[in-house]
C-alpha cells in the first residue's frame, strides 16, 4: 500500500506564477507603462459606448419629449415673467436714482443758502398755450405756497409763483414773454432788466452805454423791485448788441437752468414779495 | 349724453395736452390736442352738442392755462361757429373740410390768444409769433388731425351706434 502527498507541487508553482504575473502587471500599471496599451484597447470600447449612448438618448427623448416640452414651456413662461418683473424693477430703480440725484442736488443747493426756507415741488404739467411759459407744480396754499414766491432749482432761478390753488400752483418761468427780472451783472456790478420772449430766449435790456459788458459775464438777481431775493444765479451773457446811437446796450443771455427738463423745483417760502401798488399813483397802475 | 362724453373726452385731451403734446414742439409751436378733439367730434355728421363741446373745451383749457377762461371759451366757440359755417359751404368734400377746419380753427384760436396778450402788454413781435408759433402749430395740427379724427370716429360709433359718417 502506497501513501500519496496531499498537495501536488505543480499547483503551487502555478499559483506563484499567477501571483507574480499579477504583481508584475500592477507594477507596470502603477509605473504608467500600460497606459498606451490600455488607451488603445479601450478606445473602440469607448467609441461603441458613445455611439450606443447617443442613440439611447435620442430614443429616450423621443418618448419623453411631450412631458419635457410642457415643463420647458412652464419654465420659459416663469422666466419670462421674472424678466418682465426685473425689467420693471430696473426702470423703477433708475427713476428712483434719477429722483435721488435731483433731490440730492437740491439739498446741496438748499444747504449752501441756509438763509432761505425751501419747499420742494414736482412739475406736473405745462401751460398748453405755446405763447406762454408757465408750469404747474404739485404744491399749493395748503403747503404754505403764496403768490409771488420765487422758484429755483439746484442750478439757479426758475421763476415765480403766479397763481395758487389749494394743492397746486402755477409758476411763471423767467423765459415767459411777460417776465422781467431785475439783475446784476458780474463782475461789472451794473444793473439791468432781463426779459423773456416767445422763443424762450432771455435778453438783457436797459444796460447803460458806459458799462462794459462782454460774453461770459454772469447774471444774478439784484433784488430790486422786491420780486426776487438777491444773488440768485440766472445765466451768462452770450452776445452783446451795442449800437452807438442807442441809449442802452442789449445782450442775449444763456440761462443756467435747462427749462426743458424741469422736474423738481424749490419754492423759497420765507420770501415776501414787495407790493408797490399802494404807493403808486392810481393812473399809473398797470394791469 | 353728449355733454357727459365731452367732459370725459376733453378732460383727457387737456391732460394729454399739458403733459405730452406741449412737449412735442416744432420751433416754438405745439399741437392743440383739445382743439383737435373738438374738431374730431363736431366734424362727424351725426354728433350733437357742438356748442357744449366748445364751451367745455374752453373751460378745460382756460383752467390749465394762464390765459383767462373767457378768452379760451370765446376762442373755441368762435371755432365752432366757423366750422358750422364752413360745413354748410364745403359739405361735399370731407377731407377738404377737415384740413380747412383745422387751419381756420388753429389760426382763429392762436390769433385771439396773440391779440389778448398784446392788449395786456406782452411783447409779442408779430412776425416772430407768426413764423415761430402760429405756422408751426398749424402744421402740427394738420399732422395730427387725421389720426385724431379717426379716433373720434370710433368714439362717435360707440356713442351713436348704427349710422353713417360724413
Amino acid at each position: 500500500m502506497s501513501i500519496k502527498s496531499p498537495t501536488p507541487p505543480r499547483n503551487v508553482g502555478q499559483t506563484i506564477a499567477i501571483v507574480l504575473v499579477i504583481v508584475g502587471i500592477l507594477a507596470l500599471s502603477l509605473g504608467g507603462y500600460l497606459n498606451s496599451i490600455l488607451n488603445t484597447a479601450l478606445e473602440p470600447v469607448l467609441t461603441a459606448q458613445q455611439w450606443i449612448t447617443t442613440r439611447v438618448e435620442v430614443i429616450r427623448s423621443l418618448f419623453g419629449t411631450p412631458s419635457d416640452l410642457v415643463l420647458l414651456q412652464q419654465d420659459n413662461f416663469n422666466l419670462e415673467n421674472q424678466i418682465a418683473e426685473l425689467q420693471s424693477q430696473v426702470i423703477s430703480l433708475q427713476q428712483q436714482v434719477s429722483d435721488v440725484q435731483i433731490l440730492s442736488a437740491l439739498l446741496d443747493f438748499a444747504q449752501k443758502q441756509p438763509e432761505n426756507e425751501y419747499k420742494a415741488a414736482a412739475v406736473v404739467a405745462r401751460d398748453p398755450n405755446p405763447f406762454l411759459q408757465f408750469v404747474i407744480i404739485n404744491v399749493g396754499s395748503d403747503n404754505g405756497i403764496q403768490r409771488g414766491m420765487p422758484v429755483v432749482n439746484d442750478q439757479g432761478l426758475v421763476g415765480r409763483v403766479s397763481q395758487v390753488t389749494s394743492n397746486a400752483a402755477r409758476v411763471q418761468l423767467i423765459t415767459d414773454p411777460a417776465s422781467t427780472v431785475n439783475i446784476q451783472i458780474q463782475p461789472s456790478d451794473a444793473e439791468a432788466v432781463l426779459s423773456g420772449s416767445i422763443t424762450s430766449d432771455l435778453s438783457l435790456d436797459l444796460v447803460p452805454q458806459n458799462v462794459t459788458i462782454q460774453p461770459g459775464d454772469m447774471l444774478l438777481t439784484s433784488g430790486l423791485g422786491g420780486n426776487y431775493p438777491s444773488s440768485i444765479l440766472i445765466g451768462q451773457i452770450v452776445s452783446v448788441r451795442n449800437q452807438a446811437t442807442a441809449l442802452f446796450q442789449q445782450a442775449s443771455v444763456q440761462p443756467i437752468v435747462d427749462f426743458s427738463k424741469l422736474e423738481i423745483v424749490l419754492i423759497i417760502v420765507n420770501f415776501d414779495p414787495v407790493d408797490f401798488t399802494p404807493i403808486l399813483p392810481s393812473d399809473e397802475v398797470t394791469p | 349724453m353728449s355733454t357727459l362724453i365731452a367732459i370725459f373726452t376733453l378732460a383727457l385731451a387737456t391732460i394729454l395736452q399739458t403733459t405730452i403734446f406741449v412737449e412735442m414742439k416744432l420751433l416754438q409751436g405745439s399741437a392743440d390736442f383739445v382743439l383737435l378733439t373738438l374738431l374730431g367730434w363736431i366734424l362727424h355728421e351725426r354728433t350733437e352738442g357742438h356748442w357744449q363741446w366748445g364751451v367745455l373745451a374752453g373751460l378745460f383749457t382756460g383752467f390749465a392755462s394762464e390765459l383767462p377762461i373767457w378768452v379760451t371759451v370765446f376762442g373755441y366757440l368762435l371755432v365752432v361757429l366757423a366750422i358750422q359755417y364752413l360745413h354748410s359751404k364745403i359739405w361735399q368734400a370731407p377731407m377738404v373740410i377737415l384740413f380747412v377746419s383745422i387751419i381756420v380753427g388753429s389760426i382763429l384760436v392762436l390769433f385771439l390768444d396773440t391779440t389778448y396778450l398784446v392788449v395786456i402788454g406782452v411783447q409779442l413781435p408779430f412776425l416772430d409769433s407768426l413764423n415761430l408759433v402760429i405756422l408751426p402749430s398749424v402744421i402740427l395740427n394738420m399732422l395730427f388731425i387725421l389720426p385724431v379724427y379717426a379716433l373720434m370716429g370710433e368714439l362717435v360709433k360707440i356713442s351713436y351706434p348704427g349710422g353713417g359718417e360724413i
